[in-house]
């Protein structure tokens, strides 16, 4: 029996519940669009998915950086992302990717962890000397 | 845990621009290798002569930097090498890269040594260890004419 799992998923419905489901959406949404905004400005950084109705959930890729080595420089600067296949290897097959890296966003980030995730991309550029 | 350790420049040179990649001509030995978590993949080609000398060792393969560097550094340093030597090199460099911080081997040059010992920087990183050891585990595979691919989640 998952104990623990079962009193902290009732924690969670309650915390998720004391900010309403419609403040929950418009914080995922606002921060999903700033990362978006500022990720677009980024030279060789390529977001992967465009629909009409975007989640926070962000896959992208560097050019010329493997979404495995841009894991571990973003984790030396405390930006945990992550990096391969996220469960769907058909669709990178399909999609022509070996694989993708990807962000994503909850009720417990801000405008500043984006800040931080372009600054820690930046980094990574640089490491790879990419223009 | 320091980056400029994991990323040195030989591994980022490498890693841009891996040497003897391709299929050699008149490979007689070959194995994959595959890291079903990031998507490392490699092909590696060996060309083992009637005195069991490493004519030439090649590969195909994409990845992240580590695993390119590591593949493309183990072809330098294995070929030219008798069978015997190869699988010593190999030991050394799985030892290295999991236990010690100098490559312990009979058979390498200190430019080779320097090379090899770039990728010493892994043992800081847990995560990355299977993607510098894949393309050693591969060449293993190959010289040993295994059929299976490898996969870095069965192997250690």
């Amino acid at each position: 029996m998952p104990t623990a799992e079962v009193i902290t998923f009732n924690e969670s419905i309650k915390f998720m519940e004391s900010i309403g489901k419609n403040n929950l959406i418009e914080h995922e949404k606002a921060i999903t669009n700033y990362a978006l905004e500022k990720l677009r400005k980024i030279n060789s950084v390529k977001i992967i998915g465009n629909p009409k109705n975007k989640a926070g959930v962000i896959a992208f890729t560097i050019k010329g950086i493997h979404p495995h080595d841009i894991a571990t420089i973003l984790d030396e600067d405390g930006v945990a992302i992550r990096a391969g296949h996220h469960c769907c290897q058909i669709l990178h097959e399909k999609l022509n990717l070996t694989a993708t890296a990807r962000a994503s966003i909850g009720i417990y980030n801000t405008k500043d962890d984006i800040d931080v995730l372009c600054k820690a991309i930046e980094n990574c550029r640089k490491i790879f000397d990419l223009k | 845990m320091d980056l400029k350790q994991l990323y040195q420049d030989i591994i980022l040179e490498h890693g841009k621009s891996p040497r003897n990649l391709g299929k050699c001509e008149g490979y007689n030995h070959e194995a994959k290798g595959y890291n079903p978590l990031c998507g490392d993949k490699i092909h590696v080609y060996l060309k083992l002569n009637n005195g069991k000398k490493v004519e030439n060792l090649t590969f195909e393969g994409e990845g992240c930097a580590i695993s390119l560097a590591s593949a493309s550094i183990m072809t330098e340093s294995v070929k030219g090498k008798s069978f015997v030597e190869a699988i010593e090199i190999m030991n050394a460099f799985l030892n290295m890269v999991k236990n010690t911080s100098e490559i312990q081997s009979n058979y390498l040059d200190n430019d080779q040594k320097t090379k090899l010992m770039s990728l010493s920087g892994v043992k800081q990183f847990p995560m990355r260890v299977k993607c510098a050891t894949l393309s050693w585990h591969t060449l293993s595979s190959a010289i040993e004419g295994k059929k299976d691919e490898v996969n870095t989640e069965i192997i250690d």
